[in-house]
């Protein structure tokens, strides 16, 4: 019962279809910016996590940890 | 803000642009990277491109060597990437920064698997466009869709029903009818066009199947 209403939650938050729709009135320009500025943001705050509570490890090996982490998800 | 994702793409894309041009080594985009244009924009780590070398007289190796000469990294170490791609016909590396990788699968032909088999099926219908002001060679609408039915997580699934619901009057039905049948993803296919609209649906659904 519990679950079914997450469900149902999760459908209405997520509003997928609405999302979509939104997409389409975004010029296509924009949204690739969009994209590569999310994708940016992502991995230089991946970085900047690792580097604040591992100092000594180096870039590759952060890099290498989070691609291994991609890959199992 | 480092740009470290626009420096990835300007050089696979150069590179891509380069091999094609004067040793015609075609190549189209595929995966995430093309979720902004195709169904709902999302963060992604990685580059997925496909290239078919053989149908020019190359091999893994050759390609190796066009990667080495242009910076590109090995995750390890070329010899394993090598050995893990004449096995898999999926070659991963990174980008000059070693930051990015790039998930690159080699077009095989002979391969009775409808993973393999999508990287040539996708190369007869890819399309050019310009991405971030680069002109370059992307998979199309209905090929999107259908390796993310044929790939199968809810992450694929959600793209594909986004594809699906963004471009109702684009997509070429028969094409996809007869192609999720080659692939083997009928189940999926009727799933996709029978009106869904939510992704947990969708992968539930499935599930139950």
């Amino acid at each position: 019962m519990e679950r079914r209403i997450n469900n149902k939650f999760r459908k209405i938050s997520r509003d997928f279809k609405r999302r979509i729709e939104l997409m389409n009135r975004i010029p296509i320009e924009t949204s690739i910016a969009l994209f590569f500025e999310l994708c940016n943001f992502n991995l230089n705050n991946y970085i900047k996590t690792e580097r604040k509570r591992y100092p000594n490890k180096s870039l590759k090996t952060i890099i290498m940890k989070m691609h291994k982490l991609n890959n199992n998800s | 803000m480092e740009v470290r994702y626009e420096k990835a793409f300007n050089q696979i894309i150069n590179f891509l642009e380069k091999i094609e041009k004067e040793l015609g080594i075609k190549y189209y985009l595929v995966g995430g990277i093309l979720v902004s244009i195709y169904s709902n924009t999302r963060s992604t780590q990685d580059i997925d491109f496909v290239v078919d070398i053989y149908s020019v007289k190359h091999n893994i190796d050759t390609y190796i060597e066009l990667l080495k000469k242009n910076e590109f990294f090995p995750i390890q170490d070329w010899i394993s990437a090598s050995n893990t791609a004449k096995d898999i016909h999926l070659l991963q590396f990174l980008d000059a920064q070693q930051v990015i990788k790039f998930d690159n699968y080699i077009v095989y032909r002979q391969s009775q698997s409808n993973y393999k088999k999508l990287g040539a099926i996708g190369l007869e219908r890819r399309i050019r466009m310009n991405f971030g002001g680069l002109e370059c060679w992307v998979a199309s609408k209905e090929d999107y869709i259908l390796s993310k039915l044929v790939f199968g997580s809810w992450q694929d699934y959600t793209d594909a029903l986004g594809c699906w619901l963004r471009f109702p009057d684009e997509l070429d039905r028969k094409y996809l009818e007869e192609t999720s049948k080659e692939l083997e993803i009928q189940q999926e296919y009727t799933l996709l066009k029978s009106g869904i609209d939510d992704p947990d649906e969708f992968f539930n659904q499935l599930k139950e199947f």
